[in-house]
């Protein structure tokens, strides 16, 4: 009896899943699969992901103040920017992660004083797949991180600006008599994607 | 038939951190503007009867001073509005002052205070002072209502002189 190897191996990648096939059988030779029959194994990866972007049309180095009121009795006059969008991808682990939060921080510069620091990021758009995450709110940006998306399971947002969540800055100004004027102060904005 | 399941490892977890830079700007700003129309004429009324006064008093309160400031912290921690004459003078026997009325508007910060009713003269004098970061909002109904009274000074009726009539400019200045 002639034992005939085949060794089948399929690769399949379809979004973030691995699916490798293998098979193994034996064969008694006569082409009707009477043998000794087939060892059959099936190797299925979901690989743990989680990554978050940040996307603009533009630069998402982005600049908010005052621009110089060109007529006395203006204030602020560059207070909002919805510029800045927020992609992820978020596979879930069952028992490990079973949802992610997203957080957003002050990493580094502070803000002015007489001034508050607002974002908010929007519901997600309809792109992408899966249970996206939805907003908590307009947050006030500190140096420690605050969830601004929760409840995010197997996701993602789809890739781009205009795709996922919109990140709404605003300046609050409420304590405006206490705001000196000063050299542009420069803030870096970190977005983490967590359990 | 056997089966077995073959092991794999995990890919591992890509990077779940992303950072941005935001930029604020406050920058250095002091001005001030003065809303209404171009000219406005006051004059006191001749008598109808032998023997009485002309009217000792008129009274205009179509500006509004609109303007808008940002503070230095050390370098320049107030700042007030200042008065004068520029062209031209009120004429003998009459008295020009202006009072700026409370602040009312849509504007937002540390707005300043009136020192009350004003003569106004060739020397600046402070209409307004102590003024925070603030913008007053513009145009009619935003910042303080000019009040400009033209008044006989009885005293010195004998200085009238009908030949004497003016047009004055007033300029306002924002300054600490």
């Amino acid at each position: 009896m002639t034992r005939i190897l085949k060794i089948l191996t399929l690769s399949v990648v379809l979004c973030l899943c691995t699916i490798q096939s293998f098979a193994q059988g034996n064969s008694n030779g006569n082409g009707n699969g009477g043998g000794n029959g087939y060892a059959f194994g099936l190797g299925v990866n979901i690989p743990e992901v989680s990554i978050i972007a940040l996307r603009s049309n533009q630069s998402t180095s982005i600049s908010l103040g005052l621009d110089g009121p060109a007529e006395a009795g203006l204030g602020a006059t560059n207070t909002m920017d919805s510029s800045i969008w927020v992609n992820y991808t978020f596979v879930k682990g069952k028992n490990t992660r079973p949802k992610a939060k997203i957080y957003a921080k002050i990493g580094s510069g502070s803000v002015p004083s007489g001034m508050e620091l607002n974002v908010e990021a929007t519901n997600a758009t309809s792109h992408g797949k899966g249970n996206k995450g939805t907003s908590t709110g307009e947050i006030t940006l500190t140096s420690s991180d605050q969830a601004i998306i929760e409840n995010i399971k197997s996701a993602n947002t789809g890739k781009g600006a205009s795709q996922g969540h919109n990140l709404v800055y605003s300046l609050d100004l409420s304590n405006y008599n206490i705001v000196n004027y000063s050299a542009p102060v420069v803030l870096t904005i970190v977005y983490t994607i967590a359990e | 038939m056997s089966c077995c399941l073959t092991g794999f490892t995990q890919t591992p977890a890509t990077p779940s951190t992303v950072s941005h830079s935001l930029q604020i700007q406050i920058p250095q700003v002091s001005l001030v503007n003065v809303i209404g129309n171009s000219h406005v004429k006051l004059a006191l009324q001749a008598p109808i009867e032998a023997g009485t006064s002309i009217t000792t008093i008129d009274v205009d309160s179509s500006f509004w001073l609109n303007y808008s400031f940002i503070k230095g912290g050390v370098t320049q921690s107030k700042n007030h509005i200042y008065a004068r004459i520029a062209n031209g003078y009120v004429p003998m026997g009459l008295s020009l002052s202006v009072y700026a009325k409370p602040y009312q508007g849509i504007g937002l910060g540390g707005f300043g205070i009136s020192v009350g009713a004003v003569t106004l003269g060739q020397n600046e004098q402070r209409v307004i002072e102590n003024i925070s970061s603030c913008f007053t909002g513009t145009g009619i109904g935003n910042g303080h209502q000019l009040v400009y009274q033209l008044k006989l000074d009885s005293e010195k009726y004998d200085l009238l002189d009908f030949e004497q009539s003016q047009q004055v400019s007033v300029v306002y200045t924002i300054s600490d």
